[in-house]
């Protein structure tokens, strides 16, 4: 049965510890660091006006402020319709006792002026939820700039109602040019508006779950383990794609292996992060070696992983798994998604699959996994905690890794290969699978698009990359996407 | 005295035809196209990805009540999702996210409160104070 719950019980545990009255200063500023200034007035008002206060021809001035530094000021209050000029309270409860401000003119300027207090009660059907107004207590002032301590009881239709209220100050009068001012409110009762909700009254929020993330925000509004989706790429899939002659250059095809990717780290209300689903789609390969694929979730101990499930292995020799599916003799935690590629997405015949046309087409092989993250309590991770690192092991050799570029190696990774051939990496430098002159043998693209036909050049299929990384990645930001000019389709492989 | 007229005619004719020299503009010099991905040359720096990191610095404002919602980082059309997750009104937030890099804003949602940020610097400071003009 879906449940009804209430944030509401927390809260008013706290209004009754911290909140017994709605209060207007004028004091607070919204910006960190003030500018002085009208500005200072302005961060203060919008401070309040965050914080459910409502103001209607009112501004805060520094000048001959009531208490403190600032007050409010209307305009010149020459107009007897009392709406000209008014201070809104946020909804609260009304408690029962005084409502006390602060007021005074401007200056001696105007033949009259008067400072009218009213109630407004809720109305669920009416613009803003604002009923009817009740007006309780007018004010005239006497023309001239004395200090007028207003004190005012809460009428008794309203006080410790339990019912939502705002109270509402009306500034009028005619002649002349003085301000009314007001300052120090202090309204005795629960405060009852949320600033995150258009600053309606605070109300029930429907969490079958009771963990306090909202229904309309839950991704899984019947299970209190689960709140949030966070997906990576945040729509559709990217493109992983390798050269695997590491550490000898290659054609630069870049169709060694090419995979689809997309995960989500799914966190609870508490924003730790509980589980991993992650979707690997095997597109291509475009070589004959026997490659794995793995990625490594940096400065995460394999100890964090609960289990894992969905990995596709065919009985490599060098598999040696721990029973949370993490590999073991590994600093780090390394999921080993699958162990040979070519049994994975076997090759329909001839060279490769899915890389040269003529070959016909093998349907794309998805691997899909399920990683569980420790939930003790202290030891849980968070989304920051998470940079993964994918890598494929050329070949059935378990310490010959090709990583993206900079792309740490695991523990397994064999380091005699470091600077062999054309590779230039430098492990005291942080660099890693890059070329003397910087070229890598991996790239990683945050959306799904074509590959190249076997030994097509990349740069010869997408026209602007060269350009974007000549430009170290100013020029072109867009090279992937299928703008006009950008691509050669004729050197892609497009089902 | 003739030498001397020769001599000034050569450094008048020597003069003229310097300014018509064109001399290489360092400003000119643009980096060869290269034709195969071999010859690509780029910075040591350069990451090679199609994605950035951006820092976030979400300012908390103080309420009078704990004030939870859930605070959405996003698209400004909402069909991609950096970061969501639950917290306080009051809560001062350092994220970390990562967005493509073609992207120049962020759309900020706290409940009601939608704010736009742009993302041309790699770090941005949030809060949920909308600035209302001070009409009178």
């Amino acid at each position: 049965m879906k449940k009804i719950v209430s944030i509401l019980a927390l809260i008013a545990c706290a209004i009754q510890i911290n909140a017994q009255s709605v209060t207007l200063e004028c004091e607070t500023s919204s910006s960190p660091i003030s500018s002085g200034g009208s500005r200072d007035a302005a961060d203060r008002r919008n401070y309040d006006i965050a914080n459910c206060w409502g103001f209607g021809g009112v501004t805060y001035t520094n000048i001959s402020p009531l208490s403190g530094s600032f007050s409010t000021q209307s305009g010149s209050a020459t107009n007897l319709n009392p709406t000209s000029f008014w201070i809104k309270s946020p909804w609260f409860k009304p408690g029962s006792g005084n409502i006390t401000l602060k007021t005074k003119l401007s200056s001696s300027s105007g033949s009259s002026r008067y400072l009218r207090l009213a109630y407004i009660p809720y109305d669920a059907n009416a613009s803003y939820k604002e009923g009817t107004r009740v007006d309780f207590y007018t004010h005239t002032f006497t023309i001239n700039t004395s200090v007028v301590n207003i004190s005012e009881a809460i009428p008794s239709a309203i006080a410790n109602s339990g019912q939502p209220y705002k109270i509402i100050a009306l500034m009028f009068g005619s002649g002349g040019s003085s301000r009314i001012m007001t300052d120090s409110w202090n309204i005795p009762g629960t405060y009852w508006a949320d600033p995150s909700n258009s600053c309606y009254p605070l109300a029930l929020i429907a969490d079958a779950d009771s963990d306090g993330v909202a229904d309309d925000d839950d991704a899984y509004p019947n299970d209190a383990t689960k709140a949030y989706n966070n997906f990576f790429p945040a729509a559709g899939y990217g493109t992983l794609m390798f050269e695997d002659l590491w550490p000898a250059t290659g054609d630069y095809d870049f169709n060694d292996l090419v995979l689809d990717y997309r995960y989500n780290l799914i966190t609870n209300a508490d924003n730790k992060v509980v589980e991993m689903d992650g979707s690997v789609v095997t597109r291509a390969i475009g070589a004959s070696f026997r490659n794995g694929f793995a990625f490594q979730m940096n400065g995460i101990a394999p100890n964090k992983i609960v289990s894992t499930t969905g990995p596709k292995y065919h009985g490599a020799s060098w598999l040696n798994n721990a029973a949370n599916g993490t590999e073991n003799g590994q600093t780090y935690a390394n999921i080993i998604v699958f162990d040979d590629a070519q049994k994975v997405l076997p090759s329909p015949g001839g060279s490769g699959t899915n890389v040269i046309p003529a070959n016909g087409r093998v349907a794309p092989d998805t691997t899909n996994l399920v990683i569980t993250f420790v939930t003790t309590s202290g030891q849980e991770l968070q989304l920051s905690d998470f940079d993964l690192n994918p890598y494929i092991i050329v070949n059935q050799i378990r310490g010959k890794e090709v990583h993206l570029p900079n792309g740490v190696p695991s523990t397994l990774n064999n380091p005699e290969w470091f600077g062999t051939f054309q590779d230039d990496s430098k492990p005291n430098e942080g660099k890693y699978y890059k070329t003397k002159n910087n070229l890598p043998w991996a790239l990683s693209i945050d959306s799904s698009i074509p590959y190249t036909h076997t030994t097509s050049d990349l740069i010869d299929a997408y026209l602007r990359f060269a350009d974007w990384a000549q430009s170290n990645g100013t020029l072109y930001t867009d090279w992937y996407v299928n703008n006009p000019g950008y691509r050669d389709t004729n050197k892609l492989f497009i089902p | 005295m003739r030498n001397r007229k020769i001599i000034g005619a050569l450094v008048i004719l020597v003069m003229a035809f310097s300014s018509c020299l064109k001399l290489p503009n360092p400003t000119e010099e643009k980096p060869t196209t290269p034709v195969k991905f071999g010859e690509i040359k780029t910075d040591p720096n350069f990451n090679w990805t199609t994605t950035r990191i951006v820092d976030i610095e979400v300012l908390g404002l103080s309420t009078r009540t704990p004030i939870y919602n859930t605070f959405k980082l996003s698209t400004k059309d909402k069909a991609s999702v950096f970061y969501q997750g639950k917290h306080a009104m009051s809560e001062n937030i350092a994220l970390k996210i990562t967005i493509p890099a073609v992207l120049d804003s962020v759309l900020m949602e706290f409940g009601s409160i939608q704010k736009t940020y742009s993302v041309a610097n790699s770090k941005v400071t949030i809060d949920y104070i909308i600035n209302y003009p001070e009409e009178e």
